[in-house]
């Protein structure tokens, strides 16, 4: 086994001599640090003298387990370890060894070389000693810790890879994921090697100061650069970054989540840590490209990062409620947001709220594949709905549907649709025209009907002029109705019926179709557990718990975002389904990360609790049967 | 025993609670509950209920009767205006089932106080405009404004839209004359604008244009007063402008004057009350970092200006004019700014006591 040479990895850092007092007593209970530091300076020196007049071995130790590091030679390292550190080495005994052999830590002499112990030799006298770093690594620390071995190995720069690869570097989505990924990374036994690899790269990134002449030094010196050059071509930037911010700041997870969510988050799409598809829409919008390129991006959030209104407006086909929040009120919700958002869904095209706020929440619990689409993409929330009513029996829920009379059972048949193409879906409009074309005009079951928009429409278009194509006007199409027409073999297709709408229930509305609402199946048979939250201490202790876990309402619009919608009635209200992700507290105020289902899926607000409740409270009451609708999901 | 009372007189005083004067709102109250009600006279002689059966019944002198039915899950939006001459219906099919924020809605009108009503169109935010005279609603799908002549069917027009980025957005509509229609608008750059349609000439003027985009333009109108405020848009940060226009008889509209200006992100939801008075949601305080903002009702006098706070509720989200009672909804309770507060009180009055015989 060869060891990762720490020997190799520090430079001599000797703190400048501080003023020796008369008297090597310890001070009294109010004295300056300066002085305290220059007292066990001096009581260091004393021991380091008399111990090196009887130099030991420790060959002939009795017990591993009862050797202990010398008291004033502990008192050293905590005076001269960073105080982060301290904190990783304070979990146990061998977590303390671990911070030994990375380097870590610190006496009045700097790094450390040697070790003062106290331990019991097999004659049982009790011995203090000064002993070569190695020496006590090798015969006590590796003996009492077994798995330090284990953890040396791992670091090798042969087995690096498989070690990043095992290791999570994720960027907390909120402050109580943070607090977890802290505590992990505290409690984890390879986390002091990470962090000595943090230093080497600290180190090595500063011009080499070694003197040529110094013939030996220079070729421990350039040995280090190479190894830090190699880690840093293994390491990629976050990765790195979550190094130094946790290295730095191992002794306060408040500073170490600070970073995260102080940090732009604009800046963090651009370093890739974070999905570029949060900003894509806005980005061209303010940019008036249409073209997308890193560049494109670099440039978008520097404007966004200057400019607060830049954010306001996205693109006309993804646009939902505008304008959007302003840029640092967007930065903060997408910093604590944790919703699975990698995709759009253009709420302007959808005319049921019930079906694209569904459609988020499942796409958040269950990590869904993308599928081929055609339409608008208001269609990802139609089939995610649809298949996942399917999949569990209810897509008699589905209302909207196409009709046509069946020649030979002379019946009317009405097959569920929804207005664009989703994978492979029995209900994607294609689908179903090819069906009806089967069943009515004697097409082909190979004829494929083609999605067109009206604004591309041209029927002296060569590839318009044979097939069959549904032209469709992207100004009046929902997912459940739509202004279209077909168009088979140049000929306009008339005598469908369309059944339009898509009412159904989110939450319950009564108790005979209970088992039918959407909320009834995702908890039954989907086997979800939903919890009711009704205070905000509940809905804290949820996210503290569960950190990337949602909660879905339904309140009134008017109350939820009055800013945009009016009462001009006595009890008016229109339900309007929400998400809430995340949750940014100071002090006794809370805001909430709340996304409604208007609101474009990236563009999340920030929304106080009792514009929350005050929602959610009217819409119970007039709710049928006064349900609570604001639940969490885990 | 003397030093008891200094004692007791202490503790009492402690305990009378502060010296200032807190705003107590009186509660909306009626013979039925809340929730069922669409509409009550400000004389609280005719209410307009929802029934669970879907229908909307009409209370007055102890009887009820049915004056729309339509299945089970129907809602009611009853507006009316100071005219008092006239009623709008809007029929909401499959309330909690159908959310769709730019749904159309059947929409009705009827004599004030009256039983019978009649289907006009189909859109949304119905509003009677001119004593009664016209009607103007909002079709959502087709981002289009209806002006309808109640008295004669065919004096019917359409006001397009323009493109815009808000999917969500419904336009303020008042009618300045038999020939102009004023209404709000905003364009795809998000700059909002009032503007005026000529019902003779069929052209549209842009009246005036706001200086900065993510803005809402609110219009409200009554006795011999325009009003218009531009408010932000949640956390937009551009302040607030009202402007008053004061008309009377007037066939084109002149200048507005702005009667109050401020950096808040006030909420608006502006209402043009008698007496010249004007209501609005005012921001009293302010977090910018986590937009949380505390909100009250206030009415402003016109033509001073002087602005008084009427409500310490502090999430002030609507303000609501019903037959001229302002109310001010927050959850399940409605608060009374103007008018009476209705009454609970279903108590019939003692007869008058036998008189014996001589």
């Amino acid at each position: 086994m060869v060891l990762l040479a720490p020997s190799l990895l520090f430079a001599q850092s000797i703190p400048t001599p501080l003023q020796v007092p008369e008297t090597s007593k310890y001070p009294g209970v109010y004295e300056s640090f300066e002085k305290i530091i220059s007292f066990d300076e001096q009581r260091f020196d004393t021991k380091d003298k008399a111990l090196a007049k009887a130099p030991q071995t420790i060959a002939d130790i009795k017990d591993v387990e009862l050797v202990d590091l010398d008291p004033d030679f502990m008192n050293s390292l905590i005076l001269n370890s960073p105080s982060g550190y301290l904190k990783l080495a304070s979990k146990d005994r061998c977590a303390f060894y671990n911070t030994l052999i990375a380097d870590l830590l610190k006496t009045k002499e700097g790094k450390v070389e040697r070790v003062f112990v106290q331990y019991q030799n097999k004659q049982g006298q009790n011995i203090t000693a000064v002993v070569p770093k190695q020496d006590f690594l090798n015969k006590a620390v590796l003996q009492a810790c077994p798995k330090a071995a284990e953890m040396i190995a791992k670091f090798q720069i042969k087995v690096m890879d498989q070690t990043i690869n095992e290791t999570s570097f994720e960027i907390p989505n909120n402050i109580e994921q943070c607090d977890l990924t802290y505590l992990n990374w505290v409690n984890d036994s390879k986390t002091p090697y990470w962090c000595q690899i943090h230093e080497l790269l600290v180190e090595t990134s500063q011009p080499q100061s070694v003197p040529a002449a110094d013939f030996r030094q220079k070729k421990i010196e350039d040995s280090r650069y190479a190894i830090g050059k190699i880690l840093r071509g293994k390491l990629s930037d976050v990765q790195q970054d979550f190094l130094r911010n946790f290295c730095t700041n191992a002794d306060n997870s408040k500073t170490f989540c600070s970073e995260f969510f102080a940090t732009n988050y604009f800046s963090k799409v651009v370093e890739k840590a974070k999905p570029d598809i949060y900003l894509q829409d806005i980005c061209q919008q303010t940019l008036g490209k249409t073209v997308w390129s890193p560049a494109v991006l670099k440039e978008c959030a520097r404007k966004l990062r200057a400019e607060q209104d830049a954010c306001f407006w996205g693109t006309h086909e993804k646009s939902g409620l505008s304008p959007r929040p302003r840029c640092d009120h967007l930065s903060l919700a997408l910093s604590y947001s944790s919703l699975n958002a990698d995709y759009n869904d253009c709420p302007r095209y959808s005319d049921q709220m019930g079906v694209t706020n569904m459609a988020r929440v499942l796409r958040h619990i269950e990590k869904q594949p993308t599928v081929p689409m055609t339409g608008f993409c208001s269609v990802i929330s139609a089939g995610t709905v649809f298949e996942f009513n399917k999949k569990y029996d209810n897509e008699e829920i589905w209302k909207a549907s196409m009709c046509y009379q069946d020649r030979v059972d002379d019946v009317e048949k009405c097959l569920p649709v929804f207005f664009g193409d989703y994978a492979t879906s029995t209900a994607s409009l294609t689908t179903v025209v090819n069906e009806i074309l089967f069943r009515t005009k004697g097409a082909g079951r190979d004829t494929k009907c083609t999605i067109v928009k009206k604004s591309d429409w041209n029927p002296t278009l060569l590839e318009y002029r044979y097939g069959c194509q549904i032209v469709v006007d992207e100004d009046n199409c929902g997912m459940g109705r739509c202004s279209y027409k077909i168009v088979f073999n140049e000929k306009e297709l008339k005598g469908l019926k369309v059944k339009e709408g898509l009412p159904l229930d989110y939450f319950p509305t009564d108790l005979t179709n209970e088992r039918y609402s959407l909320t009834y199946i995702l908890q039954k048979d989907a086997q979800k557990k939903m919890k009711i939250i009704n205070t905000l201490p509940g809905m804290k202790e949820f996210f503290k718990t569960t950190p990337k876990g949602i909660l879905h309402g339904i309140g009134c619009a008017e109350d939820l975002q009055p800013g945009f919608f009016k009462k001009v009635a006595f009890n008016q209200c229109s339900p309007l389904p929400f998400i809430i992700d995340g949750i940014i507290s100071e002090g006794d105020k809370a805001a909430l990360i709340t996304r409604s289902a208007a609101d474009n899926i990236h563009a999340p607000r920030l929304v106080s609790w009792s514009t929350i409740y005050s929602a959610v409270k009217t819409y119970q009451y007039h709710h049928p049967v006064k349900q609570w609708t604001l639940y969490a999901i885990y | 025993m003397r030093f008891t009372k200094i004692v007791w007189a202490l503790i009492l005083c402690s305990v009378s609670g502060p010296t200032w004067s807190r705003i107590e709102l009186p509660r909306f109250a009626a013979k039925q509950s809340l929730d069922n009600i669409r509409f009550m006279t400000q004389d609280g002689r005719y209410t307009y209920s929802q029934k669970r059966s879907g229908a909307l019944s009409m209370s007055t002198s102890f009887r009820t009767s049915d004056v729309l039915t339509n299945p089970p899950g129907t809602n009611y939006a009853i507006t009316s205006s100071e005219a008092r001459k006239k009623m709008v219906v809007e029929v909401e099919a499959n309330w909690h089932q159908d959310m769709d924020l730019n749904k159309i809605n059947d929409i009705m009108v009827g004599s004030f106080a009256g039983a019978q009503f009649a289907k006009i169109g189909r859109g949304r935010y119905p509003r009677l405009h001119l004593d009664d005279e016209w009607l103007t609603w909002f079709d959502p799908k087709e981002k289009a404004i209806h002006v309808q002549f109640l008295r004669t069917p065919e004096r019917h027009q359409i006001i397009k839209l323009g493109k815009k980025n808000n999917a969500f957005f419904f336009p303020e509509v008042i009618m300045l004359n038999p020939e102009t229609v004023l209404y709000t608008d905003v364009n795809d750059k998000g700059f909002s604008a009032l503007l005026s349609w000529s019902l003779v000439d069929k052209k549209m003027t842009v009246v005036r244009k706001s200086e900065v985009s993510a803005t809402r333009l609110e219009l409200c109108r009554r006795d011999n007063i325009i009003a218009m405020g531009e408010f932000s848009y949640d956390d937009a940060n551009r302040g607030t402008t009202i402007m008053v226009q004061a008309w009377k008889d007037a066939p084109t509209l002149g200048g507005f004057t702005t009667v109050y200006r401020a950096s808040d992100n006030d909420l608006g939801q502006m209402i043009c009350g008698s007496n010249n008075r004007l209501w609005f949601v005012k921001t009293m305080s302010e977090d910018r970092k986590l937009n949380i903002r505390q909100t009250e009702a206030v009415v402003m006098e016109l033509p001073s200006g002087r602005i008084t706070v009427k409500s310490e509720l502090e999430r002030v989200t609507n303000l609501i004019d019903m037959d001229g009672r302002i109310l001010l909804p927050l959850r399940e309770d409605v608060f009374v700014l103007e008018g009476s507060a209705g009454s609970a009180n279903d108590t019939l009055r003692n007869p008058a006591p036998v008189r014996s015989s001589p």
